[in-house]
């Protein structure tokens, strides 16, 4: 009963084979078509996105770095009078005042203890 | 089993000089377009006529690229590379599936296509296989057809999986994500119904 039943199974499966219905002809330009049609991979896109920017960004590093640099180095101008005299009064105060502090000090300390002491003349009564 | 047979398959195309399905799904991966073209020619035909036995040929081709496309993007995707063939079929499955859906919905089909479709179906077509017409092969290539389309989607797709494209049963379960006992019984009945079909146009097998 069970090899019959496979029999009739091997039947059928080797019929439906034998005349199965068969797909029509592949179109010939399916092929290129469907490779024409294929995407870059992910990966793919990431590093030609990386790639298409890596020369913008050196150049604009580049130039950041540069323009900080140089602004640096180069002395700041000032345009206004008002800045001038905030840079003057900011740059110079201490080094003007402490110069004439001294040199006040050094006078007023001349004028009060004179370094020298001169010989007095002595006072001589001669009686003759 | 299955492994064994992929397995041997590899070593047989290694032997022969013919770069493996593994080595070209590697440098697919990679992007390499040309290697995607030989697994293409690989495969197509296998495709082309699961996705005919369970659609027809109506925008028969736009399936199959589309097929071809989702694999292409899911490529790099896919880490065991050795079940290509079953993750290939299953595509077509979710395709088919897609374009039933579809069918069903009525988006793409007016009543003038589905004079085109059952037309379609029911005509059995010369193909580069039969250069000489045999009028009974012919006859029975177009009762199996119809008996075919008798068959519930899901039976028909077990019954072209496992008898027409001659997989195994545990792949056929894999690739419609079923337990094999699901299976065993849908190609028990399938084959059941087509019989009875077939009986009843005058075939006896």
């Amino acid at each position: 009963m069970t090899n019959l039943h496979q029999d009739n199974q091997n039947n059928l499966v080797s019929f439906l084979r034998h005349n199965q219905p068969l797909p029509p002809n592949v179109s010939p330009h399916l092929e290129q078509q469907l490779i024409n049609s294929l995407e870059p991979h992910p990966k793919q896109r990431k590093l030609r996105f990386k790639a298409a920017w890596t020369v913008p960004r050196a150049i604009a590093t580049g130039f950041l770095f540069t323009s900080v640099s140089f602004s640096l180095k180069t002395p700041r101008i000032a345009l206004e009078p008002k800045d001038l005299e905030n840079f003057l009064v900011k740059n110079w105060h201490n080094t003007l005042n402490s110069h004439s502090y001294t040199v006040t000090e050094e006078m007023e300390a001349d004028w009060l203890l004179p370094s020298v002491v001169e010989p007095q003349p002595a006072l001589a009564v001669s009686v003759q | 089993m299955l492994a064994c047979q992929q397995a041997s398959a590899v070593d047989a195309e290694s032997e022969t000089g013919k770069a493996t399905d593994q080595e070209l799904i590697f440098l697919c991966q990679q992007g390499d377009r040309d290697c995607f073209r030989l697994l293409y020619q690989r495969y197509q035909q296998r495709v082309r006529s699961t996705l005919y036995q369970l659609c027809g040929s109506a925008s028969l081709d736009d399936l199959v690229q589309e097929v071809f496309l989702k694999a292409w993007k899911g490529l790099p995707k896919l880490k065991t590379t050795k079940y290509f063939s079953t993750w290939l079929y299953r595509i077509s499955w979710n395709v088919a599936t897609d374009q039933r859906r579809k069918l069903a919905k009525g988006k793409d089909r007016t009543s003038l296509n589905d004079k085109i479709w059952d037309k379609e179906l029911n005509e059995p077509k010369l193909t580069s296989r039969e250069s000489t017409p045999d009028l009974m092969q012919l006859h029975y290539q177009d009762l199996v057809q119809r008996g075919l389309n008798n068959l519930s989607f899901e039976h028909r797709a077990v019954l072209v999986l496992h008898d027409l494209e001659d997989l195994p049963q545990k792949q056929v379960a894999e690739i419609l994500n079923i337990p094999v006992g699901t299976v065993k019984s849908r190609l028990f009945h399938a084959r059941n119904s087509l019989k009875k079909f077939l009986e009843q146009q005058g075939i006896s097998l």
